[in-house]
């Protein structure tokens, strides 16, 4: 009887609202007014752009649909902290201003790769799909210079470096996917070899062509694709470019900072399973 | 057809002339025109003759030939030679037929009608329009894409000329112009005199013709590289916020978020300058929360001016300043 009766209480566990990792992200809407959706599986993304460009705005929105998907975990790194701390409840990892820590996350993530791809050999697979019992891992760096190029010694970025380079390069196919933001991608804040292996990069307002063209790619400003003309009060703006395509305009969405703090609470409530939060 | 010739501070122009057609353009198209009458002539003379011969005596057919190319050179060079001037009148077709409309539209509509009624429908056909904006907006932009056709041509009979691609190049042919939220959109087929290249060395002056903020040129096809997209753009379109729809997940379901678990408070301390001493080694600050040792006389030993602003004493285990 007391079976009986169970099976008609409301479940204590909520039912997600079937968001997934593999489905398409919306990020805003283009020049012609049409909305964006942007694939988060198997793509890596560099969002670059000069302070107040709304590099937050478009990190947001990725986050926001990253943690609604439950099968999919997050790693924040945030030397800031307050951009990506927001979302810290619903991380499996947060990282803030301590490059060794950042550097000890890397290399867990690494192993967790090379897992994978273990298994996916024993299996005879090439990459995961959306019915694997194993969920992606989303890695979201906020200022990748802080950790590549400000602090730590010479020995620790480069190793930061050659870790990121390595989980942009081999992760995809096993569900790591790396969202990285920085002001100024140059070489001298990553290394060059790193920064090209973004297929997929927004570039908010830069303060001069060069700029543009380093996170885009070389030569789009004398095609008068430039983030240089775009209005700098107009955050969230910016050219999106997409595996060798051409940029496209496009205007980020918003979350506000209470929207936001909802998402996050909302998305650490559905995932209760994962996270055993108490009640 | 003549040119403007300079002269004062700004320059004298010949009033009353218009230059239809460029110096260097006529001469080239005499030179076809003569090149055609020649081949149209012999050719279709020669198959008069041959046909005619069959029919008549041979030297009446022979005679009747050369007429028949005669004629028909002098006709189809004719055409070769005026064609870069039916080739500009086509071009302004469209504002030739509106200027017919307005010239001729107004005079046939006061014939018709009485001075009220005529009134009427001119308010009707010029203030609605001007008055709804959405209207106006539209017409506006309608008006732009007839317009900036004309301006990129306007902007690559330059690029053209001063192109160095040796012969004298052929001006693209230039497609529909369709209005978009930040201007104008073109596509265009570029024929030998003018390349992609040199669209993107010249991108600010087309903006300038086009009296415009910025242009794009992009390619129009992967299969053809000579199908090329011009955006022109006048005005930001993408200046109003834009609500991620996610935002309203979870709301009105009775979600209470008292339930998630926040992490540890962190006391306010350290969050000022004389809270923060400076580090022992200046190559790498370590950015932690200093743990303030009092001196001898019982004062924060931090800083100069101060204790923490909090007023509050931080525990001796560092870990527990996350309570």
């Amino acid at each position: 009887m007391s079976m009986l009766g169970s099976a008609f209480v409301r479940p204590a566990i909520p039912v997600a609202p079937n968001l997934s990792i593999f489905d398409p992200v919306f990020i805003g809407v283009d020049e012609f007014g049409k909305p964006v959706y942007v694939t988060m599986m198997y793509r890596n993304k560099l969002i670059g752009g000069e302070p107040g460009a709304g590099k937050s705005s478009l990190l947001s929105n990725y986050l926001a649909h990253a943690a609604l998907s439950a099968d999919c975990r997050l790693c924040l790194i945030d030397g800031k902290q307050v951009e990506l701390g927001l979302w810290e409840q619903v991380a499996d990892v947060f990282v803030g201003p301590d490059q060794k820590h950042a550097i000890r996350t890397l290399l867990r993530v690494q192993q967790v790769m090379d897992n994978r791809y273990a298994y996916l050999r024993q299996h005879r697979r090439r990459k995961i799909t959306r019915d694997d019992a194993f969920s992606a891992i989303l890695i979201v760096i906020d200022e990748i210079a802080y950790f590549s190029a400000t602090v730590g010694s010479k020995t620790e970025q480069d190793m930061f470096s050659a870790l990121l380079r390595d989980l942009v390069a081999r992760g995809r196919a096993v569900g790591i996917i790396v969202l990285a933001a920085t002001q100024r991608p140059s070489s001298d804040i990553i290394p060059t070899s790193l920064r090209d292996l973004f297929a997929w990069r927004f570039c908010g307002r830069t303060s001069n062509d060069s700029s543009s063209d380093i996170v885009l790619g070389h030569g789009w400003a004398s095609k008068g694709y430039t983030a240089n003309s775009l209005d700098p009060t107009n955050q969230g703006s910016g050219l999106l470019i997409a595996e060798g395509g051409t940029p496209k305009l496009v205007k980020a969405a918003y979350l506000t900072d209470d929207d936001v703090i909802h998402l996050a609470d909302y998305a650490a409530y559905i995932r209760r399973p994962q996270h055993a939060l108490a009640a | 057809m003549s040119n403007s010739s300079s002269g004062g501070l700004f320059g004298r122009q010949h009033t009353g002339s218009v230059t239809l057609v460029d110096q260097p353009v006529r001469v080239q198209f005499q030179r076809k025109a003569q090149l055609t009458f020649w081949i149209v002539a012999i050719v279709t003379g020669l198959i008069s003759a041959t046909v005619l011969s069959h029919v008549w005596h041979p030297l009446l057919g022979l005679l009747a030939g050369a007429v028949i190319g005669f004629v028909l050179g002098l006709l189809v060079a004719s055409v070769v030679l005026i064609w870069p001037l039916l080739r500009a009148l086509w071009w302004w077709a469209d504002l030739i037929t509106a200027g017919l409309v307005v010239f001729l539209g107004w005079p046939a509509l006061a014939n018709a009608t009485n001075v009220p009624v005529s009134l009427v429908v001119l308010v009707v056909l010029v203030g609605v329009p001007a008055a709804v904006p959405a209207i106006r907006h539209r017409v506006v932009a309608i008006v732009w894409c007839f317009a900036v056709r004309h301006r990129l041509r306007t902007a690559f009979a330059p690029m053209v000329r001063s192109g160095g691609h040796g012969r004298a190049g052929s001006l693209p042919l230039i497609g529909m112009a369709w209005p978009t939220p930040a201007g104008e959109r073109v596509t265009i087929l570029l024929r030998p005199g003018l390349t992609y290249a040199d669209l993107e060395r010249q991108l600010g002056a087309l903006a300038e013709t086009c009296r415009a903020d910025q242009v794009r040129v992009s390619r129009a096809s992967q299969s053809n590289a000579a199908r090329v997209r011009i955006d022109i753009s006048r005005r930001d379109p993408l200046t109003a916020l834009v609500i991620n729809p996610l935002a309203g997940v979870g709301r009105g379901t009775g979600f209470d978020p008292t339930i998630v678990p926040l992490s540890p408070g962190m006391p306010p301390v350290g969050l000022d300058l004389p809270d923060v001493p400076e580090p022992a080694d200046p190559e790498r600050p370590t950015g932690r929360v200093p743990r303030p040792r009092p001196n001898g006389n019982g004062s924060n030993a931090n800083g100069g001016n101060g204790s923490s602003p909090s007023g509050r004493s931080l525990p001796d285990d560092p870990n527990d300043a996350f309570i």
